[in-house]
């Protein structure tokens, strides 16, 4: 969440590298404490249970390839 | 040697002239990064650095003031932290290395730590918000202190865990063999062994939740002002430098920088301090 300072915070998808957008957590760390409604403050806690699903996709590929190297190295 | 050996010989150690020199390239070019930044730290840091900064609550906008509060909101929530996460770390690393080391709870277990400890920290503070904040009713520096303290936990476990399995085993036979219960091998034979271990795990968990500003976002907020009370807001590190940094204020930006500094040394000093603690052999 700290790209928050220099990513501009813009809710749009753009092809450009150089053009502001915005990160989950920057997204979640910028409104949260704004948000009003029920809709509003569910939305933002599902962005979190999807970061939260990416990474632990990617955490257990990344257990999944140490483990299988430790078998090799077993075996 | 023939001439096809040798030009084997020139051309692999020209490529490995290459390559260590590129290792070299990247290694520098991490290091100028880091001193890129500790250098623009100490710059704008410590051309606000004086007595007040330690004396003075944070300042309402355009008026010069300090970050007494803030320093001692992050003190508070990290001490809270550490109390309540470390006991509860220590006791499962001890659980997984002692005595389920090779259950299978203990993989799921040290599974489930590894990701809790990469977790992004946003999603504790949204976690302990649900948990505590809303039905509370209002936010709270126990709730940072817990939320802080759910950072501690996956590093104290992961680090008593390690540092217990270094411990040979013929030192627990030992204990064993001199007719001392299990309990009392842990406790006077592993423990002692691997105490310097487990005090660097709960230094760098420390390191770690001093400069957390997500988990705090949502549990503690912030305050303007002094305030011993747990059950309500209170201000912290982090969450003022956060908000500080982003406004227009100049006043606020430098206050800032200095707290940036500060926890930079904090951090950094607990950094060499548990290096210094691992270096030394018990």
């Amino acid at each position: 969440m700290a790209v928050t300072f220099v990513i501009g915070n813009a809710h749009r998808v753009s092809a450009s590298l150089f053009a502001p957008g915005t990160t989950i957590s920057a997204t979640i760390a910028n409104e949260f404490t704004e948000a009003d409604g029920e809709i509003y403050t569910s939305s933002l806690i599902a962005l979190g249970l999807i970061l939260f699903v990416m990474t632990f996709i990617i955490l257990a590929a990344a257990r999944y390839m140490l483990m299988r190297i430790e078998r090799r190295a077993g075996a | 040697m023939s001439a096809a050996a040798s030009s084997l010989y020139s051309r692999r150690k020209a490529r490995n002239s290459v390559m260590m020199t590129l290792c070299v390239v990247a290694a520098g070019i991490g290091l100028a990064w880091l001193a890129l930044i500790l250098g623009a730290l100490l710059w704008k840091g410590f051309a606000g650095l004086n007595l007040a900064v330690f004396t003075e609550m944070t300042p309402p906008p355009g008026e010069a003031g300090g970050l007494s509060n803030a320093i001692a909101g992050s003190v508070a929530m990290t001490v809270i932290a550490v109390v309540v996460g470390t006991p509860v770390g220590i006791l499962a690393g001890t659980y997984m290395a002692e005595y389920g080391r090779f259950s299978k709870i203990t993989v799921v277990v040290r599974f489930i730590n590894d990701i809790l400890l990469s977790a992004p920290s946003i999603i504790i503070g949204l976690f302990i918000y649900e948990l505590m904040v809303r039905p509370m009713g209002h936010f709270s520096a126990l709730a940072g202190a817990v939320a802080l303290a759910m950072l501690v936990i996956p590093v104290v476990v992961r680090t008593t865990e390690d540092m217990l399995n270094l411990v040979p085993n013929a030192l627990r036979e030992a204990g064993t063999a001199i007719g001392a219960p299990r309990w009392i091998v842990i406790r006077s034979v592993a423990y002692r062994a691997a105490l310097s271990g487990i005090v660097t795990g709960i230094l760098l968990a420390v390191a770690r939740i001093s400069g957390e500003t997500a988990p705090l976002l949502f549990t503690a907020l912030n305050n303007q002002f002094w305030s011993g009370n747990l059950n309500a807001p209170m201000a912290s590190l982090p969450v003022t430098i956060f908000q500080f940094a982003l406004s227009p204020y100049e006043e606020w930006q430098q206050l800032a920088w200095t707290g940036a500094l500060i926890i930079t040394f904090t951090v950094l000093g607990l950094s060499i301090f548990a290096r210094s603690l691992t270096g030394r052999r018990i």
